[in-house]
């Protein structure tokens, strides 16, 4: 199946949920992107690609039992689909075909 | 366990898609939690916080954290709006301005119009609550007023009521807070033992007069008295111990039992009260409001069927009292009772101000037209420079229908931010506003503050004016055919139709700016005319103090008490002289009479005239020298020869400005055989009564030759020798407080600015009004000649390159504007006219259609015209005609 190509934000989501295994939600997936791209993202926009992401197959949801220190609310869990991994090596190899040969003169850059 | 910080989870909540909300609000609230426990609770919620604004950012931002909710839907057209506005935040801004000043003034008349006619008592029920009238002459006068004997024929035998009770607003004199202290004035209140109990409100603290206090002897507690809220804040720094402390009330000591709770000032909306007593303690005979709760799920209307033994208890009580001249049915009709709604409470500023407010609600309107003409202008030009965007939009496929929907919602968005703005207006304003018309002679306490109303009010004012200003624009933008914009993309093209609109608004504009400018012109008038009206006396080192007795005390005994007390005040270090009159220089009450010469004289020539009674003292202290004759002396008395002194405009009406020294005058007081009396003394004319009655002539009697009954309420005149009257008040109402006695003090100057805030606040309002409509109106001018010169700009530059002067230029250019600001003018003049007429009662030396402020409105609104039509008109002289041709 041929992607439709994932933007930057949306590869460090899917990678993220991967990194995290089964314990993908809010918090830890922005604790990730936080400590491995150094942004602060709003989680709302983290929900909004990840609710994109879910209704493209590439990801899965589940909603846990409401815990205390969440004010009484539930955690929503993800983990990925084949699809999104599909997705992912395929965005991982268009990239290294683009910068294959191409590193060293990245140098001669005019700034 | 510690919670975010909650306003922050609200905007989180409502920037957040439902969908997502709960997981969102979640996710957060686990990080808080570790935050808190790791970082400290203040560093997690300064975290939260930033969240909040991440958000927002997010969501007014192309990325919507509502995440995958359709895009269509009024939620999506009212981001896209939301989106669509701030693309152009100058515009923006410019509308949500000119629409909170619109807005804003409306909210901020109707804040005061809510306070003084809209807003119930803070009182248990308050639509439960009537008071019981009679008929009367004066509708805008206070309710009525019931004698001692019918409050108590009402307490005792009604069954109709749940509860009735009794009031009476008085001043005070006397109050001291402990017995060291000087004496000051203090609005009071007679209260039935009833009272607090049927408005049902609980106290602030200790307790309130209740039904045991309320015996001419005293309750169990002797005298009582209560703190009004403000009062014990005030007096008592709010102090627990307050309660069980005595206050001496005029010559009462009573102990302080209670506080009323904050808010409530009193059955009487506009006048605070300080100290409250109960009813039985008042001896004046005041006369007393009743007021009464219905039994629940009773209506005003079952109830007032009931009445008639009601009825007939209080005529009973009533009946000794009646003239004996009164025939029974003239007596039935004037006793006949009715209820009103208390709901709201009571105020005599109701009937004083209700027609200025009126008025100045037609103005208010007036300036949001104004303001909705520039705005409607101002999305039109809007509209055009969007077109290109919603015929793609249609193309597209987007229902015309969603076209406008989406205009209207950008209406709607600058209209809530005008809503906004203007309630920050009105907060403001309504409280300058009051004050400007409270004085400290008469102060009025109306508390108005920005209710649930009021923003109600605003809110139903901001959707009014979307469809106002939004509907025609949106439909004029919407209704373009796509495929023939599209074509003609990126061309200029003038409309006819556009600018026709638009000119119309800027000739409404122009016309509603000189209604008002007109309007302020005739008030201003007024007020100077007024306030430079020689009084005729030197007012500005005279105290007046109002004597009134307290008790029954005899006339015979009075009239010395009021000798001793001017005695009393002439020896007051700082006091120059005093003297005792029976009506106050102005302001106060009006005593006319009829005076003639004697029978017999050839031309027995009869005139209405005014009538003071003075003691001899009086032409010193009010600065009058005499022109002619003698002054009143002590042989001057009952018995004497009567005497009077005269002024200038009777010698004229009478003598025909001959000598009248010696000459004799009949006057003939109501009821009673005519007096003749001797002219010994002519005087000048001065201001008597009210400031906008012409000069008119005068009467001076000796006080000392009225019988001691016609002398139940005296004035007090005291001139200051250096100080200023305002600081010997205190000093000569302490020196002459006399248990017996009420005294209400003021000063001229005071007097003269008390009857002078109407008119300087209707000047002051007009002018400020004019100012906002004309500033408005000129930016709509302004830009409608903007546009209507760029709109031109490629005509204009072909005729120059065809060899058209510059002059000519500007004039085909000016043309146009010279006729919308004429035709606004000339509109403006009739409306003017028209609306001034409405001013008539409030104007003074002035007629409504005064020619030299309709000459000076217009030239005013001339000259502002032509200065904001200037610059644009002078930038085309600047076109480049080759560019204008490059460009198309």
């Amino acid at each position: 199946m041929p992607s439709d190509g994932l933007g930057e934000f949306e590869q460090s989501l899917l990678l993220a949920v991967v990194h995290l295994g089964d314990n993908a939600y809010g918090v830890t997936v922005r604790h990730e992107l936080q400590q491995r791209l150094g942004r602060e993202v709003a989680m709302g926009a983290i929900y909004t690609s990840l609710n994109r992401l879910e209704g493209k197959g590439y990801l899965r949801s589940t909603m846990s039992e409401p815990t205390p220190e969440r004010g009484g609310r539930s955690r929503r869990y993800f983990v990925i689909r084949p699809a999104g991994a599909a997705a992912l090596r395929e965005s991982r190899e268009r990239f290294t075909r683009m910068w294959k040969g191409l590193s060293p003169s990245l140098r001669r850059t005019h700034s | 366990m510690t919670a975010p910080p909650r306003i922050a989870v609200r905007v989180i909540a409502l920037v957040t898609g439902a969908d997502d909300r709960d997981t969102v609000l979640g996710d957060l609230h686990e990080e808080f939690t570790l935050r808190s426990a790791r970082d400290g609770v203040r560093a997690a919620r300064r975290w939260y916080r930033r969240q909040m604004w991440l958000s927002v950012r997010a969501a007014t931002r192309g990325a919507p954290p509502w995440g995958a909710m359709s895009r269509t839907g009024v939620l999506g057209d009212l981001r896209a709006a939301w989106l669509a506005c701030i693309r152009h935040p100058g515009m923006a801004i410019t509308i949500v301005l000119t629409l909170g000043i619109g807005i804003g003034a409306n909210a901020t008349i109707f804040t005061i119009v809510n306070a003084l006619l809209l807003r119930p008592l803070p009182v248990t029920r308050p639509d439960e609550l009537v008071t019981i009238e009679r008929p009367v002459s004066d509708p805008s006068a206070r309710g009525s007023t019931w004698s001692t004997d019918v409050w108590h024929a009402v307490r005792d035998r009604q069954t109709v009521f749940a509860s009735v009770m009794a009031w009476a607003p008085i001043n005070f004199s006397p109050v001291r807070v402990d017995p060291s202290a000087s004496g000051e004035v203090a609005p009071g209140l007679f209260v039935s033992g009833t009272f607090f109990p049927t408005l049902g409100i609980s106290p602030a603290a200790g307790r309130l007069i209740g039904p045991d206090d309320d015996r001419p002897t005293g309750g169990a507690d002797s005298f009582v008295a209560v703190l009004s809220y403000e009062y014990w804040v005030n007096r008592y720094g709010a102090s627990p111990s307050a309660i069980g402390r005595t206050i001496e009330v005029g010559s009462r000591r009573c102990r302080i039992i209670g506080v009323t709770p904050p808010g409530f000032t009193g059955p009487d909306v506009g006048r605070t009260f300080s100290v409250a007593l109960p009813v039985s303690l008042s001896t004046g005979g005041a006369g007393l409001s009743i007021g009464a709760r219905l039994k629940s799920r009773q209506t005003l209307q079952l109830t007032e069927g009931a009445l008639g033994p009601l009825q007939d208890a209080m005529r009973t009580a009533m009946r000794p009292r009646a003239p004996a001249s009164q025939t029974a049915s003239d007596f039935a009709r004037a006793t006949a009772i009715h209820l009103r709604s208390a709901a709201t409470g009571d105020s005599a500023l109701r009937g004083k101000y209700a027609y200025a407010l009126n008025v100045l609600l037609a103005a208010v309107a007036a300036l949001l037209l104004v303001a909705c003409a520039n705005v409607t202008n101002l999305l039109l030009v809007r509209g055009v420079a969007r077109q290109h965007e919603l015929s793609v939009r249609a193309a597209i496929g987007a229902s015309r229908w969603q076209l406008v929907r989406q205009l209207l919602l950008e209406a709607a968005i600058l209209a809530s931010g005008g809503a906004a703005l203007a309630l920050v207006i009105a907060q403001v304003f309504s409280r300058l506003l009051v004050a400007q018309v409270s004085t400290v002679a008469d102060p009025i306490a109306i508390d108005v503050t920005v209710d649930a109303r009021v923003v109600a009010f605003a809110a139903a004012v901001a959707f009014a004016v979307t469809f106002v200003v939004g509907i025609g624009p949106a439909w004029k933008a919407a209704r373009s055919n796509p495929a023939s914009t599209l074509r003609a993309s990126g061309r200029s093209v003038a409309r006819g139709g556009r600018l026709a609109a638009a000119d119309g608004l800027v000739m409404a504009q122009m016309a509603l700016s000189l209604v008002l400018v007109f309007s302020c012109g005739l008030l201003v008038r007024t007020f100077v005319s007024l306030a430079q009206r020689p009084l005729g006396f030197d007012a500005d080192r005279l105290l007046v103090v109002g004597l009134d007795m307290m008790t029954d005390v005899p006339a015979d005994a009075l009239v010395p008490l009021y000798h001793q007390t001017r005695d009393r005040a002439a020896t007051i270090t700082g006091v120059s002289s005093a003297a005792l009159a029976m009506v106050s220089p102005i302001g106060g009450r009006v005593l006319r009479q009829d005076v003639s010469l004697p029978q017999g004289t050839p031309d027995p020539r009869r005139t209405t005239v005014s009538l003071n009674a003075v003691s001899p003292e009086w032409f010193p202290t009010v600065g009058t020298a005499l022109l002619r004759g003698r002054n009143f002396s002590a042989d001057d008395r009952l018995g004497a020869p009567p005497v009077v002194v005269v002024n200038e405009s009777l010698n004229r009406a009478l003598f025909g400005g001959a000598n009248p020294i010696g000459q004799s005058m009949v006057r003939t007081p109501s009821g009673r055989p005519p007096i003749a009396a001797t002219i010994v003394g002519v005087v000048p004319d001065t201001q008597y009564g009210s400031l906008r009655e012409p000069l008119q002539p005068i009467v001076y009697l000796p006080l000392a030759q009225l019988s001691n009954d016609e002398q139940l309420s005296l004035q007090l005149v005291v001139r200051a020798s250096g100080a200023r009257p305002e600081d010997l008040s205190r000093q000569v109402s302490s020196a002459i407080a006399d248990p017996r006695l009420r005294l209400r003090p003021t000063t001229i100057t005071a007097e003269v600015a008390n009857a002078l805030r109407n008119e300087r606040l209707s000047a002051l309002l007009a002018g400020v009004l004019g100012a906002l409509s004309l500033t408005l109106a000129c930016i709509g001018l302004y830009g409608v000649t903007k546009y209507a010169v760029e709109s031109r700009r490629r005509e204009l530059g072909i005729r120059m390159l065809l060899g058209s002067a510059p002059g000519a230029i500007v004039w085909t250019a000016m043309r146009r504007v010279a006729v919308v600001i004429g035709a606004g003018l000339a509109s403006g003049l009739v409306m003017g006219f028209a609306a001034s007429r409405l001013l008539a009662s409030m104007l003074f030396d002035v007629t409504p259609r005064d020619a030299a402020t309709a000459m000076w409105a217009v030239s005013l609104l001339l000259a502002v015209g032509a200065a904001a039509a200037w610059r644009p008109l002078a930038q085309t002289t600047r076109i480049d005609p080759i560019q204008t041709l490059r460009e198309s």
